[in-house]
């Protein structure tokens, strides 16, 4: 196996008592595919939710390339590199397409948001705010190369949903389709540039054409060497495109392998495909 | 102690009694109802005329107060709030104030203006603990209280309309997929609501004895903070928290004065925000599941707006105004072009960072006393102190607002609306008297105190607050601030830390209204707290909302309209502010976004 | 219908577009000469009609008509008709302001009366000393309103300064050694009130037991009054308006306290709480009043105006301040400048409240005011004498 990017370990979180993750454990390799199913409730939404901070964990690990980032609040991951999707698809309503996009490249941008570094400091925050404000009003030349650098890596994941996106450019998001949103969210989360991709059932809600357009998405980004967590209820997809599947039941790992070894798994017959719903399903976590 | 103790429990009852119709239609409908507060007032005045002007018996006019304003509440909802919930909170919420505008001067037209003397239809003093008096009026309204409760958990529990008032006000969209005749739900809340609120009316001109019909509108305040202390939309909450504030609230005044009383309330409610951001009972769910619901920012496309329009509006406000208006029109002009500086400039919180803050009177006052102090005791010029109190207003409102960046949807504005009052009241407590005699705007030499000197002053000031705000929005800033307001918890996977983003636009927000508030100071040359109400907040609030609440040339335009009709309605100035307030919801209804947004 | 709504929606904006429009043409349009002889002479008056000073500003439009129709039927100025023009300001200085602005451009406005509280007039007032135009705010009582205004700022209010002077004064000579008191906190009326009262009682050795800053709008005062009293005061004072002091001698008497109320004002909520009766204070007018000019003013105003049962200082004040104009406007002529004129001119106008009015030119006020001491029987306000 290649260098592990990240490492989860006993990993926990309890709601009102009931234990929606419990202690599990599991790697993702740089530039592996590993996706986690497992019927509703079974703890996947949380799981993704926990590494990446939206919601913190009552016990355990997570680490990102050998960093400890468990403590770390959502905002502070995605700069560690780690970018997501949502499971119902949140973009910026009123914001544009393009804008959308933009606002993923945040945690990237150098000359635009001056001494970023103290944006977590109290009081101290105040001056890589008024600096990104003397920017946003005034500019540096080194901003407006920024800016510049900014339309181009929008213009990049436009056009990676090119037949979508690009004639809606320009539109507020909460114009588009479904499907569009999602696109726009996955779009949004590569402009990050992440070292790892989460994304929560990118193809929930969608019709098989759509699908079949986003399996073919994510096997071009696997191409690229994108690493990826995925929660996905359509089986077929997550067959095509893992390198390694975990199955969970009742907040636990109960199966883990490749796409052949976890097909074949009877106690993952038995929890998961026995009762699976139809494709679409509402997964809670 | 004991008689503190004591006249906190009657004091709590008051806000309990008010606080349960408030969070009841919060709860169904998500709505702030202001119109709530002028059912006090309504049910006061109505109970009066009932008893005092045609001699009914107390128990005969009751339940006909009941009736009448549980009448007008299902007509105010079918008509005006109902149709909006369903689009926009921010809209209906706007509209049940211009209700509640038109409901209190109805009133007034109807009783007159003056304080009545209440009837005293029950004993208000004859009993006692200790030397602290109280009336068989408490014991029934504190019965009616718990009847009320009672009965309420009753139907809520086992009345079929009940247990669907908690499916709906539990999850809206799952309650309207079972089958739950959520509309039906909405209009029994607010008829229920509305009677409430004429009951807790009739009860607070009892235990106050005097009343008008504007004299709803403070204990209407103070049981809307019990309501959010407790919870919105935990009815149990609403009456804990009416008790606690009630009972703080004395002690408090008892410690610290009447005079701090508004602080009081306040640092209560914020405290508790702080500590727990829903309320007392209420919760927040982790992590909000519906993208487009907890933000007050509605959909609707700004209208294109042809090129030519800005400089032939840049002629017309700065050039054929000046040269052609006479001095009224040009003060009414200052005015709207104040307003429109700090409306505009309020749009990055309201519209981008979807913080609907009600308290912008509070930097509007820093602004003003700054700039007035710095002129008349240090000799500063007017066009130094100007920028200096537009950042005193901007460092000031931004370390008082520091705490309150974590709590989340309407209560964040309630948290600033409170933020804005208690400022206020600061000022007051540190500078009692009114302020003479601020230096007006001099230009070497020469004083510019003329309508036209101030008019294009202010027009210079405006042309400068939409060039900072244009460059703002277009900016990566202005997206990530937008980010925020449109979708907090995407914005965080975003890297976008949204708390320091709302603090920012807050301040950019508090500086223009600092800037605001020097340019009244230094037109009116006399300033004291009575001049910056909550009522102007509302004015702020209402301008953006109505030109667009995202756009800050949407604010001139809302300006425009909203301080020049109230001029252009002086024709009829009995029904000025019903027209007004008709006007509002008129274009409220039919332009939820604002004017300058095409519905979608 | 969707296109309905957007017809519905263009038609409201425009609606008031023209509306504002058609306001600001006919905001320019009076620049009417009327030197012509027996033309109408027109006084503003800055008030709230609509808002929460609206009560006020009903009172003052009665007697104002009152008084112009008593006037007129008299034979106006010098035969010149007198006329008012009303504008609504809510006592809002965002709204006086442009209500003086109004005043000032239109020619034919020769005096102008109010603003309400101080709030809205003295913001109002350097744009009347530019427009050269007599800003006659007949009901502020606060000292400043004159003493920091111009030459054109005149009142025949009492000061709040004088009259709680007396009231310090009155109480000490009643015998009482100790006083708990409650004042509103406002800048411009109650502050102020309570530090002249302060010092005054400071200066007669009346004892101030505990003073507590009260709120008009609060409803509750029973914390802050239970403190008030802790120190067993002998009587009390409060100073402030009606209303509040209507709430605050309830729930004075609820807590128990029983020594004498000073304070309160004629006004119907006042006059109709129970627990007012005996409430004693100093009052510029006394509707029982038996001197003539007194009488024969409640009777014609009742007469007017069947429906109001009292008669009280804000009528009587308003009342007075038109035969005040008037007077000023026979000497010194009904132009701007004449009334000006008048103003520093007149003297000995008969008066319902002080009996006859002249002014202190220094202070632009009524020279020696006097108060009478009044007490609440049964429900009205009758002179006191011990």
């Amino acid at each position: 196996m290649s260098d592990v990017l990240l490492r989860v370990e006993k990993l926990e979180r309890h709601f009102d008592g009931l234990k929606a993750v419990d202690g599990i454990s599991f790697t993702v390799a740089a530039g592996e595919v590993v996706s986690i199913i497992g019927p509703n409730g079974s703890g996947k939404t949380t799981t993704l939710n926990l590494v990446t901070g939206t919601i913190r964990p009552n016990g355990g690990t997570i680490s990102l390339s050998g960093e400890r980032i468990e403590r770390a609040d959502s905002a502070r991951i995605a700069e560690h590199g780690i970018a997501r999707t949502f499971q119902n698809g949140r973009v910026f309503a009123t914001l544009s397409v393009a804008d959308n996009i933009e606002v993923g490249l945040h945690s990237t941008l150098r000359a635009t948001r001056p001494l970023r570094g103290l944006s977590t400091f109290f009081l101290l925050r105040w001056i890589p705010l008024l600096a990104e404000l003397f920017i946003a009003i005034v500019g540096t030349p080194a901003s407006r190369r920024e800016s510049r650098h900014i339309d181009s890596v929008v213009a990049t994941e436009i056009s990676r949903f090119q037949e979508r996106l690009g004639p809606r450019r320009d539109e507020p998001a909460y114009s588009l389709s479904y499907a569009n949103r999602r696109r726009t969210e996955i779009a949004r989360a590569l402009a990050l540039n992440p070292r790892l991709l989460v994304l929560d059932e990118p193809t929930a809600g969608m019709n098989q054409s759509e699908t079949a357009e986003v399996l073919e998405q994510l096997l071009e980004l696997k191409a690229e060497g994108q690493a990826m967590l995925l929660v996905e209820h359509k089986l077929d997809l997550v067959m095509t495109v893992s390198d390694r599947v975990i199955v969970m039941d009742g907040g636990r790992i109960i199966a883990e392998g490749t796409p052949e070894q976890v097909r074949h798994d009877p106690s993952v017959i038995e929890a998961y495909i026995g009762r699976r719903r139809t494709a679409g399903g509402r997964g809670q976590a | 102690m004991l008689d503190t103790l004591i006249a906190g429990l009657l004091r709590g009852n008051v806000y309990a009694l008010g606080a349960v119709g408030i969070s009841l239609v919060f709860g169904v409908m998500n709505v702030v109802n202001f119109a709530q507060f002028s059912f006090f007032g309504l049910g006061a005045m109505l109970a009066w005329f009932f008893i005092t002007t045609l001699g009914l018996p107390f128990w005969i006019a009751l339940p006909l107060v009941l009736a009448i304003c549980a009448g007008l509440g299902l007509i105010i909802n079918i008509s005006v709030v109902r149709p909006l919930a369903k689009y926009l909170p921010l809209a209906a919420m706007l509209s049940t104030y211009a209700v509640s505008q038109i409901l209190d001067n109805v009133s007034q037209i109807a009783f007159g203006a003056q304080f009545h003397a209440f009837p005293q239809v029950l004993p208000t003093a004859n009993l006692h603990i200790g030397t602290m008096r109280f009336g068989t009026s408490d014991l029934v309204m504190l019965g009616s209280t718990a009847v009320v409760m009672v009965v309420m958990s009753l139907f809520l529990k086992y009345g079929k309309i009940g247990r669907a008032i908690r499916a709906t006000s539990q999850d809206q969209e799952a309650a309207l997929q079972m089958g739950i005749p959520v509309g039906l739900v909405q209009h029994v809340s607010f008829v229920i609501a509305s009677a409430l609120g004429g009951l807790a009316g009739v009860f607070i001109a009892l235990y106050v004895g005097v009343a008008n019909p504007a004299s709803g509108l403070n204990i209407g305040l103070t049981a809307f903070v019990a309501a959010t202390l407790g919870g919105l939309g935990s009815l149990v909450g609403a009456v804990i928290g009416g008790f606690v504030l009630g009972i703080l609230e004395a002690f408090g005044i008892h410690f610290f004065g009447d005079t701090s009383r508004q602080i009081i309330i306040f640092v209560i409610l914020i405290v508790v925000l702080i500590v727990r951001p829903g309320g007392l009972l209420g919760k927040i769910p982790l992590i909000s599941t519906e993208p487009l619901t907890g933000t007050f920012l509605g959909k609707g496309r700004p209208l294109r707006i042809p090129r030519w329009v800005w400089p032939v509006a840049f002629v017309v406000l700065g050039v054929a105004i000046p040269l052609s208006g006479n001095d009224y029109v040009l003060t009414t002009g200052t005015q709207v072009l104040i307003y429109a500086i700090i409306a505009a400039g309020f749009t990055v919180t309201a519209g981008q960072a979807g913080v609907l803050a009600l308290g912008q009177a509070g930097p509007i006052a820093i602004g003003a006393y700054v700039s007035a102090m710095l002129t008349l005791y240090l000799h500063f010029s007017f066009w130094a102190a100007l920028p200096l109190a537009g950042l005193a207003a901007a460092i000031v409102a931004s370390v008082l607002a520091s705490p309150i960046w974590g709590v989340k949807g309407h209560y964040i504005s309630i948290a600033t609306l409170g933020l804005g009052i208690a400022i206020v009241a600061i000022i007051q407590l540190v500078v009692p008297q009114g302020i003479y005699n601020i230096p007006v705007p001099e230009w070497f030499g020469t004083a510019l105190n003329t309508p036209t000197a101030y008019y294009l002053i202010d027009f210079g000031v405006l042309v400068i607050t939409l060039l900072v705000m244009w460059r703002i929005r277009r900016s990566h800033l202005g997206k990530v601030i937008s980010s925020v307001g449109s979708d907090e918890v995407a914005a965080l996977a975003s890297g976008v830390r949204g708390r320091n983003y709302k603090a920012l636009a807050f301040s950019i927000s508090a500086f223009f209204a600092g800037i605001g508030g020097s340019l009244l100071a230094h037109q009116y040359t006399y300033i004291d707290t009575t001049i910056f109400t909550m009522l102007m907040s509302l004015l702020v609030v209402t301008i953006v909302i109505m030109g667009g609440v995202g756009l800050p040339y949407g604010a001139v335009v809302g300006a425009i309209i909203l301080i020049g009709a109230m001029e252009a309605l002086r024709f009829t100035p009995e029904l000025r502010i019903i027209v007004y307030g008709l006007v509002l919801i008129l274009v409220v209804r039919f332009r939820p976004g604002g004017i300058l947004v095409r519905n979608s | 219908m969707n296109s309905f709504i957007r017809n519905v929606a263009v038609a409201a904006t425009a609606t008031v577009a023209i509306v504002s429009l058609a306001a600001c043409a006919s905001g320019s349009a009076p620049t009417s000469s009327d030197s012509a002889a027996k033309s109408t002479v027109y006084f503003g008056v800055s008030a709230a009609e609509t808002g929460p000073y609206a009560q006020y500003g009903q009172q003052f439009k009665e007697a104002f008509d009152l008084a112009v129709e008593q006037t007129n039927a008299k034979g106006g100025i010098n035969g010149h008709p007198v006329a008012l023009k009303y504008e609504d300001s809510q006592s809002d200085p965002k709204q006086s302001v442009a209500v003086a602005q109004k005043f000032v451009q239109d020619s034919s406005i020769s005096l102008v009366f109010g603003d309400y509280s101080s709030a809205a007039s003295i913001p109002a007032s350097p744009i009347y000393t530019a427009g050269k135009l007599v800003q006659y705010g007949f009901n502020n009582s606060n000292p400043d309103f004159t003493a920091k205004g111009s030459e054109y700022q005149w009142s025949t209010s009492v000061t709040t300064n004088a009259s709680y002077q007396w009231t310090a004064d009155y109480v000490k000579k009643q015998g009482v050694k100790s006083v708990g008191v409650t004042y509103l906190d406002t800048a411009d009326w109650g502050i102020p009130a309570y530090n002249a009262f302060k010092a005054e009682a400071a200066k007669v050795g009346l004892k101030i037991t505990d003073a507590e800053g009260v709120l008009d709008t609060s409803d509750d005062y029973r914390p802050s009054l239970s403190n008030a009293v802790a120190g067993k005061p002998q009587a009390f004072v409060h100073i402030g308006y009606g209303p509040d002091a209507a709430k605050i001698v309830t729930q004075l008497r609820a807590i128990g306290y029983k020594g004498t109320f000073y304070g309160g004002q004629d006004e119907q909520s006042f006059d109709g709480t129970a627990d007012a009766e005996g409430a004693i204070n100093g009052a510029e007018f006394l509707e029982t009043n038996p001197a003539k000019e007194v009488q024969t003013f409640v009777k014609a105003f009742k007469k007017k105006y069947p429906n109001e049962k009292d008669v009280t200082g804000f009528e009587a004040g308003a009342y007075d301040a038109l035969n005040v104009a008037v007077a000023a406007a026979k000497i010194g002529g009904t132009t701007r400048a004449g009334i000006l004129k008048g103003f520093t001119k007149v003297k000995n106008v008969p008066s319902v409240v002080y009996g006859s009015i002249t002014f202190d030119q220094s202070t632009r006020r009524p020279a020696s005011p006097a108060l009478t001491p009044t007490i609440l029987k049964n429900g009205s306000w009758v002179a006191y004498t011990k």
